[in-house]
């Protein structure tokens, strides 16, 4: 079989209309893939019946079809379409929220099964430096990255995910705003058992005030990270283009 | 599309691409090159429509994919599943009906207009 030196086109055009159209990234990357490849298949047997190069480039394309009708085609197969296009409420607005909670109160649901266990097997399970003093830093480790990192890890992973998939600004938005709430409103403190066979408690107060203040202070830190990966990533800077 | 089927043809690559991939396995290039071998030219695809509807085919679990190194090119391998048979199944039954029925209006004397 002959084996050209020539490269496929890169079908730049159709990838960009399918991640726009709500293709997943993935799904675009395999179906250029295989366009790719056709085309190569397409020249060669053209170059091996004699046709000159030029005209064999010419002609495969051609072959494949019209760009836009393969666009409009593979739109219209409603199974392609990623979760993120098909459930974008779900995905940049509540999933990064239930993200949150998970993340938030792991360590603490970590810490109360080995409660459980423990008085379940008569034992205290926990070493002599598991105590009070390391679920004081515990609990203050959890409230910052849950209050100050997480919101900015999530948005930007958003705003990562948001530019590869070319879904509008908008949905990062939502989906900081929802973080900052949650984050600023996130207020929770640990109280460790003395004894074996008690179970820890938890309390949390609301304070409009300083409700309000670590809002603003998260959608300023976000504000900032998110300046800072515009100016240094350049799949960020795509995201203001629309 | 330069070569692209009239609108009544909806459906006909999903059926045709089962019919073929239930008797080998095959890739996209492939594939289109035996739609125009065995219908005799008489079907012939707009060559990238054939992906959109293996990867739904895909989807739906009617096909499943094998990618293998050949002549330094990943190729993507297409083969019909058990789902991907019944569906066959289901369409061809369909067709045919769709076939008859095309054939009566067109070769058939028509008992209702006897009756006017």
């Amino acid at each position: 079989m002959f084996q050209s030196k020539i490269t496929p086109p890169e079908f730049s055009y159709l990838a960009e209309k399918l991640l726009r159209g709500g293709i997943a990234p993935r799904q675009v990357k395999r179906t250029v893939a295989e366009l790719q490849d056709h085309y190569m298949d397409l020249y060669e047997e053209a170059i091996v019946h004699g046709i000159s190069e030029e005209r064999a480039a010419q002609d495969a394309l051609s072959s494949l079809g019209k760009e836009q009708d393969l666009i409009k085609e593979i739109l219209s197969q409603k199974k392609l379409l990623s979760w993120a296009s098909r459930y974008p409420w779900t995905t940049y607005g509540f999933g990064p929220i239930f993200l949150a909670i998970v993340i938030a109160t792991a360590p603490i649901g970590i810490l109360e099964s080995l409660l459980i266990l423990s008085e379940d097997m008569t034992i205290y399970l926990m070493p002599d430096w598991m105590q009070s003093s390391f679920i004081q830093h515990l609990t203050n480790a959890t409230f910052f990255l849950a209050s100050y990192i997480m919101p900015i890890i999530i948005t930007g992973y958003m705003c990562f995910q948001v530019s590869i998939r070319r879904d509008p600004l908008v949905w990062p938005i939502i989906g900081a705003t929802f973080m900052c709430i949650f984050a600023a409103s996130y207020n929770i403190n640990i109280n460790w058992p003395d004894l074996p066979g008690y179970h820890m408690y938890l309390f949390g107060d609301f304070n409009f005030r300083t409700f309000l203040m670590r809002t603003v202070i998260n959608a300023t830190l976000i504000t900032v990270f998110m300046t800072f990966c515009f100016k240094k990533y350049r799949f960020f800077k795509e995201l203001t283009d629309r | 599309m330069s070569q692209s089927n009239p609108p009544f043809m909806s459906g006909v690559p999903e059926l045709l691409a089962l019919r073929l991939l239930a008797q080998q396995e095959m890739y996209g290039y492939e594939l289109v090159k035996m739609v125009r071998l065995v219908s005799e030219e008489n079907i012939t695809l707009g060559e990238g429509v054939v992906y959109p509807v293996l990867h739904s085919l895909e989807k739906s679990g009617a096909l499943k994919s094998t990618s293998r190194p050949v002549n330094g090119r990943t190729r993507i391998y297409y083969s019909v599943t058990t789902k991907g048979h019944r569906r066959l199944k289901t369409l061809t039954e369909k067709w045919k009906d769709i076939r008859d029925g095309i054939e009566s209006v067109i070769e058939g004397e028509n008992p209702c207009f006897n009756q006017k």
